[in-house]
């Protein structure tokens, strides 16, 4: 190692700060004194600052290669992937919405005859629109219930199922008139009202009396009538409750009253305050309901009951029918048959009682 | 990141040491979300993200190959570190430049300026030099990389090989720095 080469490592250890101890006082002191070696210094100095520098840009711009070529690299590659997964999505969504469309154009003729701007009615008969949403519902519900329990819209006389309570085959029995009927006690007033309730005038165009055979040219006709149902009259009726040992009257209760009063026992007198108490208990229970009878546009057969009014579909309103309660239940009497009324907000069919012990307390 | 995961501390130490530049990208790249959010937090835009996460990766990479140095902390903790100490540097250097501009305007800058211009001329003379050589004066100055590393980079026999290459490559880059500048001054 010459003269020159141990003086650039000299150098180069004094710039790293490896230089230490005597060494970098010997080498302080030859700094202050030899102009060549400070000259030598600042040059060594210079360029291993330039390395350095070139060094640290070579390093950056290999950073900034590496990191933000490769965000360029994934960007168009999720962007294809985005532009892809969106234009399946929107080819889907277009067929799902216009499959429906393409099936059902012959139906456009329908539709416009259906259109109640374009449907002009002359008849006083025929529904006006409806303003009060609840009776439209009404409408809808039993009509709904009706078909699922498959209806014949065809013709209104025809006989149904052997549970429902019209399925009358012995008319004269209850073809009592409107007066004789009143007479009867359980009836306190009658509100004959042969009225169809303006509620009930609805809108939207329904079919009426359609032939199962020709339905196209139906739709095809100019005027359609639309029809709800329809309330033909509403009474009101007293429901006696009914109690197991309802046969005991006031003045047997008296007598043993009398009795106990001369020496009986205090146990008869506790069975005369309960039997009191039943009595009493049968007068408060008694109680009045009201019967609306409708007819449903779609002869569906069967009542809504909603623990104080009654609503009766497809029952003649001039039969004798016959409310009693009995254990908070309300039973139906009608042409010597009971009928349990569910208490729900739903539209049931008459469901016969058939239980024996059930039937004999009912028609005692 | 390059299909092995998440690296252990030691594992991205060792490799800085042996000179391995992806352990760079690797470190940016997984304290880029943590220095983002300390800039931007501390009066910072995104544009001032990548330099200073650039020089802190490059501060840890020299850092590490120094011999005495020895961490002490989590890898993530150090490097969040010298993050801060940076960021805070550059605002600092900020709320100066009004009065380093004043200075220029009365007449301080000139010399600066010439420093300046040795210094790109040098630059570009490193940039123009032999391959192995700009590398070899690169890894001992600036990466600091000790020369058994550096000879098996370079392909050389030994430590001393390296040394005396050093020596060789660095008095070519000076007589081509000063035989530079007797032109310059001949001009």
């Amino acid at each position: 190692m010459n003269k020159d080469e141990q003086t650039y490592h000299s150098i180069d250890a004094y710039l790293s700060g490896e230089l230490q101890g005597r060494k970098l006082d010997e080498f302080k002191t030859e700094l202050r004194t030899n102009e060549g070696l400070q000259e030598s210094v600042n040059i060594q100095e210079k360029i291993i600052s330039a390395v350095n520098a070139e060094r640290d840009k070579e390093l950056k711009e290999y950073l900034t290669g590496k990191t933000r070529k490769k965000a360029l690299q994934i960007a168009p590659i999720y962007k294809t992937w985005i532009l892809t997964a969106a234009a399946i999505a929107i080819l889907i969504s277009a067929v799902i919405i216009l499959i429906p469309y393409v099936n059902t154009t012959p139906e456009k003729n329908t539709t416009a005859i259906h259109s109640p701007e374009k449907t002009k009615t002359t008849d006083s008969k025929v529904y006006q629109p409806a303003p009060i949403k609840e009776t439209e519902t009404t409408t809808v519900d039993t009509q709904t219930l009706a078909i699922a329990e498959v209806p014949d819209i065809t013709d209104d006389t025809e006989p149904e199922d052997a549970n429902v309570i019209l399925e009358i085959e012995d008319e004269d029995e209850f073809t009592e008139p409107l007066d004789e009927q009143n007479s009867d006690d359980m009836i306190t007033s009658v509100t004959e009202t042969d009225k169809t309730t303006d509620a009930l005038k609805i809108n939207t165009p329904v079919i009426k009396n359609i032939p199962p055979d020709q339905p196209t040219a139906i739709l095809k006709s100019a005027e359609i009538e639309v029809r709800g149902d329809e309330l033909l009259a509403s009474r009101r009726f007293t429901v006696p409750g009914i109690e197991p040992d309802f046969s005991i009257d006031a003045t047997r209760l008296d007598e043993r009253q009398k009795d106990s009063a001369t020496g009986k026992k205090k146990d008869e007198n506790k069975n005369i305050s309960t039997e009191r108490e039943n009595v009493t208990d049968y007068a408060a229970t008694s109680r009045e309901v009201e019967v609306e009878y409708w007819k449903s546009i779609v002869n569906y057969k069967g009542y809504q009951y909603d623990g104080s009014k009654v609503k009766l579909y497809g029952i003649d309103q001039t039969k004798m029918l016959n409310f009693r309660e009995l254990d908070s239940r309300l039973y139906l009497k009608s042409e010597e048959k009971q009928y349990y009324l569910e208490k729900n907000k739903k539209y049931n069919r008459l469901v016969e009682v058939t239980n024996p012990t059930l039937l004999k307390v009912l028609n005692d | 990141m390059f299909g092995i995961g998440k690296l252990a501390d030691h594992i991205i130490i060792e490799r800085i040491k042996q000179g391995d530049e992806k352990m760079l990208v690797y470190l940016y790249k997984e304290h880029h979300t943590m220095v983002k959010n300390f800039i931007l937090k501390n009066n910072g835009d995104d544009s001032a993200v990548d330099d200073v996460l650039q020089d802190t990766v490059i501060a840890v990479w020299k850092n590490t190959n120094k011999p005495e140095f020895l961490l002490q902390a989590k890898l993530s903790t150090y490097v969040m570190a010298i993050g801060k100490n940076l960021w805070f540097k550059e605002l600092k250097k900020r709320t100066k430049f009004k009065l380093v501009d004043e200075a220029n305007h009365l007449g301080h800058g000139s010399e600066e300026m010439n420093l300046d211009l040795d210094q790109s001329i040098i630059r570009q003379l490193v940039k123009d030099m032999d391959k192995t050589c700009g590398k070899l004066l690169a890894y001992f100055y600036f990466d600091g990389f000790s020369t058994k590393v550096i000879a098996e980079k370079l392909g050389y026999a030994n430590a001393d090989t390296v040394k005396s290459k050093k020596y060789q490559c660095f008095k070519k880059l000076q007589g081509t720095v000063l035989a530079t500048y007797n032109k310059e001054e001949l001009l």
